[in-house]
Parts: structure tokens; sequence; C-alpha cells
């Protein structure tokens, strides 16, 4: 089914949307879950959190932002992780208590994360295409060294070499200093 | 107040950083390009594309495949692990890939010209296609089994492409020439890429369960070594494997028999220059010669230029000959080639005259790589003057003041099939690099049905100017190609017409 009809029957609320959302884009999905969670069972359950969060927030989809695929990508990769936070700080602290308050960045620390996201953003374009999607291999998808280079034709050496270089661009390119 | 410079910023605490800092969404060209299938499956389906299609100019029918080979290994080599049907194909794409880079290096060869008339390239041709069609049913087999596991899609893209690819097989097979042939052969290459494309496509959604085998060599490292390994191996080729092997031994001494032969005929003309060269053979078949006819002496000019300019200056050079030329004046002139006739009339009972066309380098002839005569003989006037068939020759070169001489490697006839120009006489030989006073001749004997009183024989002679040509076609293949086959032509031809009359 093609993309367009996916979106407009979850914005319908028929259930063949989501049944087609799964069919279609699970193993999308899935690809985007695996690196981040190590536990089968946590995946799927993630890949469900996912699915339900693409259900409800459908509204928020707006292709003039992005492409349908890369706000799945964003959506999965924000359940995933924040799976993974929630099973850290349940390992870490045990078990959360129900009034406990959410942690949450304060007005002030979202608008110097949106100058410094918007700061990055710039650096990033200036390195080369393939530079980029290492990048974003290996800090958005948080994909390991050795799948980035089975999937880029590389060994996991040359990809560790490249991942310095591309670091060191950002550093300069990036310089100069931070305010709080 | 200012916090950490990202200058000075410690590496974990710097990747921390970039991992926070990154924008929510991805940008579109990332979430496009981040999978794990689209780099393996476009390099199959693009290098399966330059095997489909068959360019034949400037030897893009050679190079095109074995780029396609090189990028199929690539591909199927990350995707072996996937399926059973992966891994075959990565078998017969090693095959493939080792025939179209063998290929390559042996079109650089003398060899090349071998394989063409043992018909094994039409053979390896048909394999070559068999196997590419294999390939296209592993792909197909593959793509169904990913897209099983993803519960999505059809396969039939690929299956479409098989069947295209049959029909452009049984086309191609069948050799027809109908326009109506050509059309549907276009429309079936356009048919294939559409199904390419649609393949790449089909995969967006079943490509994220794909998971490539790990490498221990970078791709491009492998492709970079396969494409120096080739060139090596061309450049080796052309550098050792571009001449005929020929078998130089030194010529020995005249026994009295043809010692007594040679001075008879001398006596009655046969000129020197050509008498010392002849075989032993030749000059039995000469005793009791009752005639001896000489045709005209030919200056000829290797100018090393193309075509045109090489006949406007053999002409020019020619015209201002007035006298006969010895041998060193020949060189003192400019000249660089003398060809000359001779005709015997043989003491035997079907009046049969042995025609010997001779040709002597009066330099070095530069750039030896490979040479070929022609002659065109009075067989071919076939109602007047038939022959027994038999011919001989040699060639003859001195080095170091010794005299060397070798066996045409290759001297036979050759029909033209496809022009009304008939049966011509071949030979096919190479010179050795610091060798002097390279020459050589053919030797035919023809008798006439009738009372015919003269008879013509044209003397072709091509030589190779430069080993800078792909594919490397031999002189003798550059003549009945035509000038211009293959990149660069690499070669100069002359000709000269002999007419011999008798009284």
């Amino acid at each position: 089914m093609e993309e367009e009809k996916i979106i407009s029957l979850i914005r319908e609320r028929d259930e063949r949307g989501a049944e087609e959302l799964l069919r279609c884009y699970g193993p999308l999905m899935r690809y985007v879950i695996a690196p981040i969670l190590s536990d089968e069972h946590d995946r799927e359950e993630c890949l469900s959190e996912a699915a339900l969060r693409v259900w409800e927030r459908i509204g928020q989809y707006d292709p003039t932002r992005g492409s349908w695929t890369a706000w799945l990508t964003a959506i999965a990769r924000n359940a995933a992780r924040n799976r993974l936070r929630g099973a850290r700080y349940t390992a870490q602290t045990g078990e959360i208590p129900p009034d406990h308050p959410a942690p949450g960045p304060t007005p002030e620390e979202e608008m110097l994360q949106r100058e410094r996201q918007e700061e990055l953003r710039r650096a990033l374009w200036r390195l080369r295409a393939g530079e980029r999607i290492l990048f974003y291999r290996k800090y958005y998808y948080m994909q390991t060294t050795e799948q980035i280079a089975a999937e880029l034709g590389l060994t996991p050496r040359a990809v560790e070499g490249r991942l310095y270089r591309i670091r060191g661009k950002l550093r300069r390119f990036l310089g100069g200093e931070t305010h709080d | 107040m200012i916090e950490k410079n990202w200058e000075t910023m410690d590496e974990r605490e710097f990747e921390r950083r970039l991992a926070a800092d990154l924008p929510e969404l991805p940008p579109d060209d990332i979430s496009y390009e981040v999978t794990p299938w689209r780099k393996a499956v476009n390099r199959i389906l693009v290098g399966i594309g330059l095997n489909v299609i068959t360019l034949n100019f400037l030897g893009l029918n050679d190079f095109l495949p074995a780029i396609g080979m090189i990028l199929c290994l690539l591909g199927f080599r990350a995707l072996r692990r996937e399926s059973g049907w992966f891994r075959a194909g990565l078998v017969i794409t090693v095959a493939k890939t080792v025939f179209c880079l063998s290929t390559l290096v042996i079109n650089m060869t003398v060899y090349r010209e071998i394989l063409e008339e043992e018909e094994l390239f039409y053979e390896l041709g048909l394999l070559q296609a068999a196997l590419l069609f294999a390939l296209l049913i592993c792909l197909w087999g593959g793509f169904r089994k990913i897209q099983r596991r993803a519960r999505t899609g059809s396969g039939n893209d690929v299956g479409a492409l098989l069947l295209w690819y049959a029909v452009l097989w049984l086309l191609a097979i069948w050799e027809t020439e109908s326009m109506w042939i050509g059309i549907a052969m276009i429309a079936l290459f356009l048919l294939i890429i559409r199904s390419l494309s649609r393949t790449s496509h089909e995969m967006e959604k079943a490509g994220y369960v794909v998971e490539p085998a790990p490498v221990r060599v970078a791709d491009r490292t492998l492709a970079g070594t396969l494409t120096v390994l080739v060139i090596l191996g061309m450049v080796i080729a052309c550098l050792f494997f571009s001449r005929y092997p020929m078998e130089w031994k030194m010529a020995g001494e005249n026994t009295a028999q043809t010692e007594e032969i040679r001075e008879e005929l001398a006596d009655m003309g046969f000129p020197e220059a050509v008498l010392k060269d002849l075989t032993e053979e030749d000059l039995l078949a000469c005793q009791g010669t009752t005639q001896v006819l000489i045709g005209e002496e030919s200056y000829q000019y290797f100018s090393g230029e193309d075509d045109e300019t090489a006949e406007d200056e053999s002409q020019e050079m020619e015209n201002s000959v007035e006298d006969e030329l010895t041998n060193g004046e020949a060189a003192e002139a400019g000249y660089n080639m003398t060809l000359t006739a001779v005709a015997v009339r043989l003491a035997d009972e079907t009046d049969s005259w042995k025609i010997f066309l001779h040709f002597v380098w009066e330099e070095n002839p530069g750039f030896v790589g490979t040479e070929s005569l022609q002659v065109y003989g009075s067989w071919n006037n076939r109602y007047y003057w038939g022959w027994n068939e038999e011919f001989t020759g040699q060639v003859l070169c001195e080095r170091e003041g010794e005299t060397y001489r070798s066996a045409y490697h290759d001297l036979g006839l050759k029909t033209t099939a496809e022009t009304t120009w008939g049966i011509w006489l071949g030979a096919a030989f190479s010179f050795p690099q610091d060798c002097e006073q390279a020459r050589g001749y053919i030797s035919y004997t023809s008798y006439s049905y009738e009372e015919e009183t003269g008879w013509d024989s044209w003397l072709y002679y091509t030589h190779q100017e430069s080993r800078f040509q792909y594919p490397a076609l031999t002189a003798m293949e550059h003549h009945y190609a035509g000038a211009g086959s293959g990149w660069g032509d690499a070669f100069e031809t002359l000709y000269t017409q002999f007419y011999f009359e008798t009284e």
C-alpha cells in the first residue's frame, strides 16, 4: 500500500492503517530499534509502543518538515531511547514511584539546546555527504561500529578511523565557546 | 557564563554532547540512505545493468561488463549470509568477474585472435550469457526470500527482468536483422531499466530485514586491487604478448645443388636481393626454369601518419622516382620499403609459373608488433587462371651480423565471405625489436587455362605502428576488418599491383 494511503487511513482512525503501518514499515522501525535495545522481547514491545505513538501523534506529522520515513525513524528511535533510559533508571534506583516527577529541561535549557542543535546542524552540513551519513549512523541511529562497517562495506577499523576524523572536523567547525 | 570550549572538551564529553544535540528529525537524505540493503542491492542492479547493455564502441562492450561484475561482486559479497541464493550468486559472480577481467587482459595480446579463430569466443559468449541468466535467477530467489521474511512485495519485478533478458538472448542467438527486431530490442532494453528501477523501489520496505555480512577487506580496497591487477595485466600483455611467437634460427649455408640453381636463376635476371632469401625447397622447385619475368619494383613509404596522409605522401614519393633504385638508394631517397615480384616459368608439363612476392624494409621498422602480407593473386581470375594451392615463404632479418630466418606464424587462405573480393593468401608474422634488413616473401604457383599472356598480383603489406589499441587487433585482422576497427587505429597498409606479361 502506498505511503499516502497508509497516512490517510491512520488519520481517519481506520485500523487497516495500523495493520499496514506494521506490515510496510515494521522492518524499518525494527531496524532503527535493534541497535538501541539488545533484548528481543524489549524490541517487540518497543515496536508496539512506537506504532501506538504513530497512531496517537499522526496529527503532528508535517510533510513540509520532513519525510514520512524520517518521522517514523524519529518516533522509533525516541521510543527505543526512552525504553533504554527507563530501564537504566530502574536498574539504578529501583521501581519508579508513581508521583515521581519526570525529569525534563527547563525553558532556558530548551532554548540553549535549540541553539546548540542549530549550531551542530550547520556544522554537519559542512561535512561531505558520506561523512554525514556515517556520523548519523553512529550518533543518531546508535549503530555499532561492526554494523556500520558491514553495511558500508568497510572494516571496523576503517569506520573508527573515519569517525575520529569526522569528530576532529566538527571540533574545528564548532570551535569557539558555548554560553550557559 | 562561558561553558567548556568545544576544542578542549575531552573525547567522551564531546561525543555525548554531539549525540545529545542532534535534531529530533533526521534529514531526509539521511533517512533515505541509512539502510542495510541499499548499497549492496543497488550495486548488484547497476552491475547487472552494465552487463545487459552492450555498447560496441571504444571497448565499452568489455569495460562496462567488467565494472558491472566488480559491482556485483561487492553486492553479493555483502549479502552472502542472507540466503543460499545470494551465496550461489556470489560464486557465479566470482566466475564471471574472472572471465571479464581476463578478457580485458587477453584482448591486449595476439592470443585473442587465436581464440576468435577457434570459435571459442562464441561458445564462451554463450556461457557468459547463461551465467548472467543464472545470476538473475539467484537475484530473484534472494529477493523473494527477503520479501517473504519481511512479508512484503511479490518479487515480480526481478521475474520480469528474467523474462526480458531471456527474450533478448533468444533474439541475439537468432541473429535476425529485421528493423522490427531492433525496435523490439530497444523497447526491451528500456523495460529492463524500468524493471531494475522498480526492483530497487520494492526493496524500500523489505530490505530492512537484511543483515549484510562483515568483510575483512573493504569494498574500495577490493575493487582497487582488482583494478590495479587488471591494468598491470593489460600493460604486461601489451608489452610482452602483442607480437607473434616466431621461431628464429640462423640461416644455414647453401648446398651445392641449390647454389647451382641460384646461379642459373641469376643469369636469367632473377634479382639477387630476392634470390638470396629463397628457401632450399623453393630453389629446387625452380630447377630447370625456362623463363624469368620481373615485375616493376615498387618503392613504398610508411609515413606513420593516418591512412589518407600516408596515401598522399606515398603517391608523391612514387612519382618522384624515375630510375630504378638500389636498396641503399631507396633508403636515401626516403623510402622505407621495397616490394618486388618475380615470376619463374617452371619446367613441368602444366606450364606453371611460380610467383615470388618479396618485401624488404630499407630501415629498421621502428615499433614491431604484428605485420601481415596479403596477396590477391591471379587465381581470382578463375576463368583463366588456376593454382595448385601450394604456397611457401619465410621471413628473414639480420641481428648482430648474422642472418636469421623463420617460417610465418600463419600462412594460409582467407576468404572474405562478405564481399565478392575472392580468396586472399595471407601471412602473419612479427620481427624482433632489434633487427635490421627485415624482409621476407610469399610464393605461389599458378597456371593458365587459356593461351593467356598476362596476369597480375596485388600485394598488400600492413604494418603495426603503435601498441596502443584496444582490443589488440593484429595486422591481419586489421586488413580484413577494415581501417578504424577498435580503439586506436594503429596500422598502416601499403599496396601495389604487379603485372606480368609473357611473350
